[in-house]
């Protein structure tokens, strides 16, 4: 007669509770995993700035007066007429960056738009709508400079504009070392992941070991770093100093600039 | 917690940039020092900056099937110290504005001041707090979450604040439209029930982890082997020129200390209006600085001069006393 019990080993619950474990651990690593490999390839990829002969310091500042003054208007008027001039700015940008800028417009946009809307719903319709278009004015003139703009510019801004030494270069380092940082940690991602096959993790030690080994492996690069600083003549006090001069390019820059300023002290307050 | 443009008025922008600058220059000074000493510390810091980038980038996973980033900056504290971590965090806010957009450009200062200047000090803060009593993974644990908090309610009390300082004539806000009774709740809600884990156990298992494997290269160890024997000295002789600069304040009260009446003001203030005969036909002695004040001079300089006088006078008894003490 045949025995329709099903085996023991069948019957166990602790197997499925184990998978689930498994599963759930998985794809927390994969999904970082993604993000990591996704930022990986954002750093490789050149970026799209076209051959901008403007001065690094006179975009910033420019940026600077555009989002303050737009920042200071409670005129429709004034910020229809900002958002006609960062259009006509867009119009120069090749249709891979003005693609590029406008992925990156509607990305921060919903970030920072995301709170507000409930104030709709409160009943402030009129305000909030005021918000969301002047929020939406200050993020266009953003993502056009980072479109203008690649971090070495922004670098070359910052010496113009006399902020700091040691800031500088610790920016400088840190751009540079984020992409070798992040490519160690997507290694041991993949290290963990293939050692979870089979059998669960406890999460919160992978990733105590797994951010420890990635701060003492960047102690490391630290003396690789310094050697090479040495290597290349550093010294603590910088000699060499950026002038903030103009150059032919700046001066549309600069007539956009009187323009805004002129449009705002006319109709912006 | 990155507060994007346009949701703090221009002059909260300003006075958080205020705020922020001269603990940022503490901050490089400070660095400064320690590069002296060291001279790899600019790479590390500019590594540690990349490593509290990656940290932000990092989901962790939360209950209930969701996943949320952790900041990082008590652990950078625990790391590396908490003035370097402060310009490590500054640097990162810099990248994630200028760069990525994440977080407003002037909102920096406000961004700056909560998450690179709060989260990392008073994590640090409340870090050695409990290393006093030798529990240091509880204290990075509780100097985590109190850290975050604390960065999250200052944040809600920045975006709070917003209707009230900057709204039109119709009473409209210009900025944030959310009262303080709004933004505090759900900044703090928030951050005590998801975030502020997150933030804590992420800290603790790293910090754990370096304390097992490698806890020389843990701040407070590294600080221990190069640390100087702190110069009290120094520290009472500002604290003296605070005094001297403060003392002035005791002008602020009119009515006499208790106890320090003459006969006169006691008279006034006795119901039965009689002195003792011990205090109207007591001793009198005339000081020179009589009250403290100095004839020809202002209250508050005199106040000043008398306290420059008695300050040079015990140096000089002090500087007297341990010239015998040593000879001794």
């Amino acid at each position: 007669m045949p025995n329709d019990d099903l085996p023991n080993w069948l019957k166990k619950t602790n197997h499925l509770e184990l998978n689930n474990q498994v599963v759930k651990n998985s794809r927390i690593i994969q999904i970082n995993l993604n993000i990591i490999s996704f930022f990986i390839k954002h750093f490789q990829n050149e970026p799209l700035i076209n051959n901008n002969k403007q001065s690094a310091w006179l975009k910033l500042i420019s940026m600077l007066i555009i989002l303050i003054l737009v920042l200071c208007s409670n005129s429709n008027r004034f910020i229809w007429s900002v958002f006609i001039i960062i259009l006509l700015q867009t119009c120069q940008l090749s249709v891979k960056q003005i693609e590029r800028l406008g992925h990156n417009f509607i990305k921060m946009f919903l970030c920072s738009v995301i709170f507000v809307i409930p104030n709709i719903i409160i009943g402030n319709v009129s305000a909030t709508l005021f918000f969301i278009f002047r929020l939406a004015i200050v993020i266009l003139n953003v993502a056009y400079f980072l479109q203008i703009n690649s971090w070495q510019q922004i670098i070359i801004g910052l010496k113009q504009l006399h902020c700091p030494n040691l800031i500088i270069l610790v920016l400088d380092i840190s751009l540079k070392y984020i992409h070798t940082l992040a490519i160690f940690l997507q290694e041991n991602l993949w290290a963990v992941r293939l050692r979870m096959v089979g059998k669960p993790l406890n999460n919160q030690r992978i990733i105590g070991k797994v951010f420890g080994q990635l701060y003492l492996n960047s102690k490391k690069y630290t003396s690789e770093v310094f050697n090479a600083m040495l290597l290349r003549g550093y010294k603590i006090s910088s000699v060499h100093k950026s002038s903030m001069n103009l150059k032919k390019a700046d001066y549309s820059l600069i007539a956009t600039n009187l323009i805004v300023i002129i449009l705002f002290i006319t109709i912006g307050i | 917690m990155h507060i994007p443009d346009n949701y703090l008025s221009p002059q909260t922008c300003i006075a958080m940039f205020t705020a922020a600058t001269p603990v940022i220059a503490l901050s490089i000074k400070k660095v400064e020092l320690q590069i002296k000493e060291k001279k790899e510390t600019i790479p590390m810091i500019g590594i540690s900056a990349s490593l509290a980038f990656i940290i932000m980038l990092f989901n962790v996973p939360v209950p209930g099937g969701t996943s949320a980033h952790a900041v990082g900056a008590t652990l950078l504290a625990l790391l590396i110290g908490p003035y370097a971590a402060c310009i490590a965090l500054t640097i990162v806010l810099l990248m994630q504005a200028f760069l990525f957009g994440d977080g407003g450009i002037l909102a920096l200062g406000a961004n700056i001041f909560n998450m690179a200047i709060i989260m990392p000090f008073v994590g640090y803060f409340c870090f050695k707090i409990f290393d006093k009593f030798k529990y240091k993974k509880t204290g990075a644990f509780v100097g985590a979450f109190i850290g975050i908090n604390v960065a999250a309610l200052l944040a809600g009390i920045e975006l709070g604040i917003q209707p009230i300082i900057a709204h039109t004539a119709h009473n409209q806000p210009m900025y944030s439209p959310y009262g303080l009774m709004i933004t505090i709740p759900a900044m703090l809600f928030a951050h005590l029930v998801v975030a502020g884990w997150i933030e804590a156990g992420f800290t603790l298992a790293v910090y754990r982890f370096i304390l097992k494997v490698a806890p020389g290269e843990l701040y407070q160890n590294v600080k221990k082997t190069s640390q100087k024997s702190y110069n009290v000295g120094n520290f009472f002789k500002k604290l003296l020129i605070a005094m001297i600069i403060l003392c002035p304040l005791g002008l602020l009260t009119k009515s006499t200390a208790f106890g320090e009446w003459d006969a006169q003001e006691l008279k006034n203030m006795l119901p039965n209006h009689l002195v003792p005969s011990g205090i109207s036909h007591g001793f009198s002695f005339n000081a020179i600085f009589s009250d403290y004040a100095v004839s020809g001079l202002s209250d508050v300089s005199g106040y000043m001069l008398s306290a420059i006088t008695a300050v040079i006078i015990l140096y000089l008894v002090s500087k007297i006393m341990r010239k015998h003490y040593h000879a001794k």
